[in-house]
């Protein structure tokens, strides 16, 4: 049988395996052959919906795999007892840490907003009430920090002490970490205290008194005087 | 150079001696199915006839003449060269991790100053198609054109043969090295499928078997899209093809296909290695798609080749079985895509195969792929 131009080219092929020799038609080859075509056309169709609706599956179970550690990695900074802020290579902030909010006393959207570092501290309520002078050292400090000096040790007038690091990250931009270090300053200087001081009168001990007396023999031999006073507080 | 080709079904193979050829070829080149290959007896006659001539070929679930497919019986194009010197090697390939050795000690063969380019056959089991090629590139250097295809056996996957000098042999790579300044060469090759779902890592591998994709047995992702066409089993894998690549490297990806499972490892082998530690996504193709990537080939050959003036050409055309199961009856219009974009001059001999062998299309560099259409033109200057 001769195949119509009219025809679609698949069905032309069929009538053409169909045909004998002499262009007679099996007509059972053909409706096999046809009957065939439907079936892989269900079957693509049937294999591209399967496909469809277990890659939807497969991406919503990755969509929550993915909330779920970002929802731990957020846990894990907001648990650090140090402050964390993360800025990208354009220096705008990617991500602050609980500590991090607290410490300057940001609330979560300002630290969601995507500012620079000294807008930040600009706008951090803690520092404004600052005096404008001692302030404006102080964002300076943590803002200028760089590869020579990548971190400051800074004195607040609220009577904290703060450790501000950076790290440089690869591919740009930066991690500064903020460690309130107040306690350990102020336990130091109480263990310093205690070590030349008697315990129960709180009077200077031998220590201290070994100490300055050191002291003075160093400066005794930059030809400096110095006098020495006894005074006995035995009072039998 | 001169081409002609004969078809004979099943049912007339013993007509090999009264094929009616006045000229005597340099090169046959026969596809046919699998159990005329392995009986050789076909093969055999066709060598008793033409005994000068060099005679490579392999089995195959499909074989394309012109634009037609046949799923039985035998191909056989005779090839006629002017002035270009040809020759047939072959190297036996034992076990799959022999793979490289033996395209190494084909390359020592074929090696010679004046080599063009050569075309390979290998058994399609039992084989790792990226290292046997290396193995290849090893002597003959990056920049080897080398071009064919791993035999194929339909959707049996059960074995496949190399027919050389009118022989069978079930393990064994065997290529023609094209030598000299008139022949002329050059390739195509596309796919058209589509990556979709998930980036996976491959998290467990041994050379060219896949054993974890995610921590998670590859084997059991492949059922669990396949569903009941996983009975199909490898055969029904190359219907998502997987696409790997270095996450250092994600230009170089490359297609990998299913050529054997184990149910109880519940991994699958590759046609190529699979290295830990890549990237992995599953792919589809539609019909439409493959017969637009076919197109491409075909054009890329076509232009490949330039306007060098020729008498005749041959374009061996060497498509993944993949494509053949997805496309079910309509393959054919990926081989008349390839015909229209050659031109009807040009006379189309191929088969579908279990992993196809080209130059990249943009670094000539060429490889292992799969699920492919991969074109070689074969011409002599005139």
């Amino acid at each position: 049988m001769k195949a119509r131009a009219d025809l679609h080219p698949l069905l032309c092929r069929q009538l053409t395996k169909a045909s004998g020799a002499k262009g007679e038609l099996d007509t059972d080859r053909l409706l096999g052959l046809v009957s065939r075509a439907y079936q892989e056309k269900d079957a693509d169709r049937q294999r591209t919906d399967r496909a469809n609706e277990l890659m939807a599956e497969e991406l919503e179970e990755a969509v929550a795999a993915s909330a779920l550690q970002a929802a731990r990695f957020k846990a894990a900074l907001d648990n650090m007892t140090q402050g964390l802020c993360l800025f990208d290579n354009n220096g705008m902030l990617v991500v602050g840490n609980r500590r991090f909010q607290e410490i300057y006393g940001l609330s979560e959207m300002l630290c969601a907003s995507g500012s620079s570092l000294e807008p930040l501290l600009s706008i951090s309520p803690v520092m404004r009430v600052m005096e404008p002078r001692f302030r404006q050292h102080l964002i300076r400090e943590h803002v200028s920090l760089d590869e020579q000096h990548s971190f400051v040790e800074q004195s607040w007038p609220d009577g904290r002490t703060l450790i501000v690091s950076r790290t440089w990250i690869v591919g740009g931009g930066y991690l500064d970490t903020i460690a309130d270090i107040t306690e350990s300053r102020s336990a130091a200087a109480r263990i310093a205290h205690l070590a030349r001081h008697d315990a129960l009168t709180d009077l200077a001990n031998r220590f201290l008194l070994r100490e300055r007396l050191q002291e003075m023999v160093r400066n005794a031999a930059r030809n400096e005087r110095c006098a020495i006073m006894c005074l006995d507080l035995d009072c039998k | 150079m001169w081409v002609e080709k004969f078809y004979l079904c099943s049912e007339s193979l013993d007509e090999i001696a009264q094929l009616s050829v006045e000229r005597s070829p340099n090169l046959i080149f026969l596809f046919g199915d699998t159990d005329t290959i392995a009986s050789g007896r076909a093969p055999a006659g066709l060598f008793e006839r033409f005994p000068l001539a060099a005679h490579l070929g392999c089995s195959t679930g499909t074989l394309v003449k012109g634009v037609d497919l046949h799923d039985d019986g035998l191909l056989i194009v005779l090839v006629g060269f002017e002035s270009t010197r040809i020759a047939l090697h072959c190297e036996p390939l034992a076990d799959i991790d022999r793979s490289f050795p033996a395209g190494a000690a084909l390359a020592r063969k074929i090696a010679a100053p004046d080599l063009a380019g050569l075309f390979l056959l290998s058994s399609g089991l039992g084989v790792n198609g990226s290292a046997l090629v290396e193995g290849i590139q090893s002597i003959l250097g990056r920049k080897a054109v080398i071009s064919g295809g791993l035999a194929g056996d339909g959707a049996r996957f059960e074995t496949t043969w190399i027919s050389i000098n009118g022989k069978p042999v079930e393990k064994a790579i065997a290529a023609i090295g094209f030598y000299g300044t008139s022949v002329r060469l050059a390739h195509g090759i596309a796919g058209g499928w589509s990556e979709f779902g998930p980036t996976r890592r491959v998290t467990k591998s041994a050379g060219s078997t896949l054993l974890e994709l995610d921590h998670k047995p590859a084997l059991d992702l492949y059922k669990r899209y396949l569903g009941d066409e996983a009975t199909g089993l490898p055969a029904s894998g190359l219907l998502f093809p997987l696409m790997i690549w270095d996450e250092a490297n994600p230009d170089d990806a490359v297609v990998r296909t299913i050529l054997s499972v184990d149910h109880d490892a519940r991994s699958i082998t590759l046609a190529g290695d699979i290295p830990e530690g890549w990237c992995a996504k599953l792919m589809r193709g539609t019909q439409e798609s493959l017969v637009e990537g076919a197109r491409q080939a075909a054009q890329h050959a076509r232009t490949a080749m330039g306007d060098t003036k020729v008498d005749s050409e041959l374009c061996l055309f060497v498509s993944c079985v993949g494509r053949r199961l997805l496309m079910g009856q309509s393959t054919e219009e990926e081989v008349d895509a390839v015909s229209e974009a050659l031109g009807v001059a040009t006379k189309i001999a191929g088969f579908y195969s279990y992993g196809e062998i080209a130059p990249q299309n943009v670094s000539e560099v060429c490889g292992l792929h799969n699920q492919t259409v991969t074109l070689t033109l074969l011409s002599e200057a005139a």
